[in-house]
This record gives C-alpha cells, structure tokens and sequence, in this order.
C-alpha cells in the first residue's frame, strides 16, 4: 500500500474572501511499509495533507495514489469506502467522534460500517483494548465516563479495530500523559513491523527521531524536505528556516561533536543509543 | 458545509458596509414591510429594482445564496406545487390531465415565490454587511428604552450575540465530527434508511456534548473574568451616525413611500414611463 502524492494544491473555500491555498504542489511517496512522519510549523498544512490520503478531502488539482485508488479532483473516487478501510485515520483530538453507549460499541462502530458484526469483533476489540492499556472493566461502560486520555485511547481503538494496512495519526499523543504517549507510539510501531505502513503527524521531535524511518518537513503548504530524521536533524540551517527545534539528544550530539568527540551519528535515535556512542567512541580510554 | 452564505458576513468595505448597524436594522425592517404589505406588481418590480441595486452595492452574489438554499428547494417545491393545486378561486387559467388550474392560484404563487426571494435578499444584505457584534449592539440600542420597565435588554442582546458567534463554530465542528465520522466508515449519502438514521445519530451525539462543553466553558470563563449582566459597561466600537447614514434613511423613506404610494395609485409608474418616453 503505497501511497503518492502529485502535484497537489488545495484551496479553501475557493473564489470567496476566505480564500486560502494551504498546500502548494505537494509531491512525494511514501513506500509500503514505512513510518513516516510530518512536521511542520502550526498552519504550515499538515492536517490538510493527511486528509486527502482517505478522500476526506479531494485535490483542488493534482492527483493521489494510494494502492490501486486514484484520488483526483472534483469527484470522489470509486469506492471510497473500501479506500477508508484500507486507510484509517485518526484525527487530531478524536475523542470528538464518540457517541455510542457503551466503548465497546463505540470501538465496534468502524467495523460493523465495514460489515463486521459486533460478535467478530468482540476478540479483536479486547485484545485493541489491552495493548491502549484500557482496563476491561471500562467494555461496557459509557464513553462519557472516561478520562480524556481514555477517551482518546478508545478513538484510537475505534481505527485500529478496522484493521486498516495504512495508519494516518494526526498528532496521536497530543494531550496525553508521557508513559501513555510512549506505549501508544510502542503500539504503533509494532504495527508497522507487522506490516502496516504508518503517516504520523506530531510535534513531538524526540517521537519523529525515536520512531520514523523518514520525514516530511512542510513550510507553508510546501515540502521543504523529505529525508530521514537525523539528516533534517543535523541540517541546522533548514530547522531555522522552518522553525523547528532539533531533539535535546540531537543538541547534546552536535555540541559533543563541535567539542571535538567522534560519533557515529547515523545510528543515534535516543539517550540510551546517544550513550552507547559515546561509550564506543571513549572504549579506547577504558 | 463550508459553502454556507447565508447569514454569513462577507468582509468586503464598501458603502452599505460601513453604513450604521442602527440604519441598516431600520432599512431592513422598513423594506420587510414593504415586502408584506400588499402592493401590486408595479409594486415589487419596484422593490426588485431597489433590492437588486443595494444587492449590487454590497458585493453580494445573489445566485450563490439560492444556491446554497438548494437543501430547502425540495420542500419549497413542493408546498408551491399544493399551493397551486388547492386553491381554487377565481378563473380557470388552463387544465392539465382534467385538473383545473385557476389563476388566482398561479398568481398568489407567484406572489409567493417573489414575496421570498425579496426576503432572503433583504436579510442577506444585513447579515453579509454587518458584523454579527455590530448587529447586537444595533439591537441593544434599539431595544434600550424598554430597561425602562424592567426588560433585560443586554442580556438579550449578549445571547444573542454569542448564539451568532458560535454559528460559524458549531459548523465548523460539524465538518470535523462528519469527517471522523466518515473514516469510520459513515456514508451520509447512500445507505438504507435505517443506515443513514444511525449514520445522523453519529454526528448529533458528540455535537450536542460538543457544545454542552462549550456552553459549560464559556459560562466558566465568563464568570471567572468576572461578569455580571447588570453592570454597567464601555464599548470597545462606539457606533456612529455619519452623513451617509442620513443620506441612506432619507433614500429609504423615499422608496418606502413610493411603495406605499404605487399600492393607491397603480397608474402612477405608467405615467412615469410615459413621461420618459
Ligand atoms: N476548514 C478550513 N477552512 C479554511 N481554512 C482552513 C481550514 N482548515 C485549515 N485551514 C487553513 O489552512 C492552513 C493549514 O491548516 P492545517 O490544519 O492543515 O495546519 P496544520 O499544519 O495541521 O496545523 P496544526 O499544527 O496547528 O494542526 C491554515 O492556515 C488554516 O488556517
Ligand atoms: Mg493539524
């Protein structure tokens, strides 16, 4: 399940006073099997990119791929709700979309759209609900009961249970407490070992280090760089252009580096790795 | 969802824009009534006349406001179309299949239909041109002298203006709750009757606790910073009345007696013409 953008633009509510173009001709691929991440300045378009990968939004020119559908502008594609099955999206603040009366059937509403009864589902749905660290007890509880970061681990559960092969999150972890960031991060990568091609959306740099294989770096609607983390990273001139700031690790890296140390910097992706560099490259003194 | 005009301000500056919400309430409410009062065709071609050019004035876009009524055309329709079969006065303008329709009933229709488009205009024209606090305040102003026996006249207009505030808000929200809803699996268009039911009850839910929370929030924060609706308070906009007002409502008056006028004297725009010729 690949996934290609070409040329896109899009405008909001074109030909009025409103009028605003929040991407700018937009072209990348995104391969099977990737984790990739976006970032970019608040406004620079992300939410608006991610929201054309499952049709929500249709080009205004330009053309998507994803697998076999093609998303072009002005008509939806054929059988775009296989295409919102095989790309789920989890939108920034998800906890919105709650409405059933119990989590499990909130969790069991995705798939039973997609023709899943609830009794198939039943399985998939606690087993969703162990690996959020959601207790069983809340199964049969109202949504409305929940804690935000509750409510927020079973609208995640509510994608994950369609089973899509694409995985879009829009900021996932906004909001949540650190351990429970961390775990629902673990969750997804273990996904996309399993197979799933993943698009994250965040603000969290230590996050896009940590766990992409690649990042988009987007600049008022525009991709100002597509690379792997730690070559965005170190490029100190284009973090100033598109304000971002690089990770404490990579800061404590560089400053080692411009101290004279010698590090293997393609393979450092947190403070146990940064660690470990530093032990190998100080071995000789032991 | 995004594309909704109607009732929406439209951030141009020209002359109606910047005209006095107090003159344009007025001018809105005196054209109304000049709507229902019942003049005859010489009447509302008149009053077409008048509305198309402040339409005009104001930058507005006529076409794309019927357009985005087009959810309400089906009922339209379909009332107008009883309306012309069930009355059943005056002559018999032609039949269709046995049926006889009569003239009375095509021209109370077309009354109708004329009577609605002029209203949609007129109101468009203030909502499009004033700002929704202007608006507020404009209605305060208005309904100021009757804090004299004791009528809430602030806090209505502060319901007001927060119900308009929120409008664009609880659109907005219902765009995001329909798209999370839709990657869900939700399709609002097709479905079976019972599918689409459940697919409405989707979004109604989290918009009513969605706005629930906001109403609770906004309580919050009001009374955290401190308000009470009694007091007395300064206004960040002070309205003024300027030259262009005056001239507005001399205008306006102008063309509200001339209506009231054609009713009594139906020949007199004939003479007009006629003179003009
Ligand atoms: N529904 C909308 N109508 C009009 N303009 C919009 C709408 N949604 C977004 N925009 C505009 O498009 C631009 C990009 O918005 P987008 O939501 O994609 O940004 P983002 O990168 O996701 O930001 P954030 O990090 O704050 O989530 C912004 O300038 C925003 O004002
Ligand atoms: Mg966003």
């Amino acid at each position: 399940m690949s996934i290609k953008f070409h040329d896109v633009f899009y405008t909001y509510l074109p030909k009025s006073p409103y009028e605003h173009t929040a991407l700018k001709g937009v072209s990348f691929e995104i391969k099977d099997g990737e984790f990739v991440g976006i970032i970019g300045h608040t406004g620079s378009g992300k939410s608006t990119l991610v929201q054309h990968i499952n049709a929500l939004l249709l080009p205004s020119s330009g053309e998507i791929e994803v697998d076999d559908f093609l998303i072009a502008p002005d008509t939806k594609p054929k059988g775009v709700k296989n295409l919102r099955k095989k790309a789920g999206l989890v939108f920034q603040f998800p906890e919105y979309q709650l409405f059933e009366e119990t989590v499990f059937k909130d969790i069991a509403f995705g798939p039973k759209n997609f023709g899943v009864t609830e009794q198939e589902i039943r399985p998939n749905v606690e087993e969703l609900m162990k690996l959020l660290g959601l207790d069983l007890n809340y199964l049969d509880k109202s949504p409305f009961e929940l804690s935000g970061g509750q409510k927020r681990r079973v609208a995640i559960a509510g994608i994950l249970a369609i089973n899509p092969s694409i995985l879009v999150l829009d900021e996932p972890t906004a909001g949540l407490d650190p351990q429970g960031a961390v775990d629902t991060l673990d969750l997804f990568k273990k996904l996309n070992k399993e197979g799933k091609t993943i698009v994250l959306v965040t603000h969290e740099m230590d996050y896009v280090l940590q766990y992409c294989d690649k990042v988009i770096v987007l600049k008022d609607g525009a991709i100002e760089a597509f690379d792997e983390p730690i070559n965005i990273f170190m490029n100190r001139r284009l973090l100033e252009r598109v304000g971002i700031e690089a990770p404490l690790v990579i800061k404590i890296m560089q400053q080692l580096i411009d101290s004279g140390m010698k590090l293997n910097y393609g393979k450092i992706r947190d403070v146990s790795s940064l660690v470990e560099q530093i032990i190998k490259s100080r071995g000789d003194c032991k | 969802m995004k594309n909704i005009t109607l009732g929406r301000y439209i951030p141009y500056d020209t002359i109606i824009h910047r005209l006095d919400p107090r003159t344009k309430l007025l001018g809105l409410l005196g054209l109304l009534i000049c709507v229902f009062l019942d003049v005859n065709y010489l009447g509302y071609i008149f009053l077409a006349i008048v509305v198309i050019f402040l339409l005009k004035l104001s930058k507005i876009k006529i076409l794309s406001i019927f357009k985005s009524l087009k959810p309400m055309w089906f009922m339209m329709l379909f009332l107008l179309f009883f309306n012309v079969i069930l009355i059943r006065t005056g002559e018999v303008a032609f039949t269709i299949f046995g049926y006889s329709i009569y003239t009375r009933a095509l021209l109370q229709t077309l009354q109708i239909v004329v009577r609605l488009a002029l209203m949609i205009s007129i109101t468009t024209i203030l909502t499009a041109t004033t700002k929704p606090l202007d608006l507020t305040y404009g209605i305060e102003y208005f309904m100021s002298p009757l804090k004299i026996i004791k009528f809430p006249a602030h806090e209505i207009a502060m319901t007001i203006s927060i119900a308009l505030r929120f409008i664009p808000t609880l659109l907005e929200e219902t765009e995001k709750i329909v798209k999370a809803q839709a990657s869900r699996g939700v399709d609002l268009q097709q479905g079976k009757l019972k599918e689409k039911v459940n697919a409405i009850i989707s979004l109604i839910i989290p918009l009513f606790i969605s706005s629930f929370q906001r109403s609770e929030e906004l309580a919050n924060a009001m009374e955290a910073r401190g308000y009470n609706p009694s007091g007395k308070r300064t206004r960040y906009r002070i309205m003024k009345f300027t030259w262009s007002d005056l001239w507005a409502i001399i205008i306006l008056t102008v063309v509200i007696v001339l209506t009231i006028f054609l009713i009594n004297n139906p020949n007199l725009l004939k003479g007009v013409f006629l003179w003009l010729e």
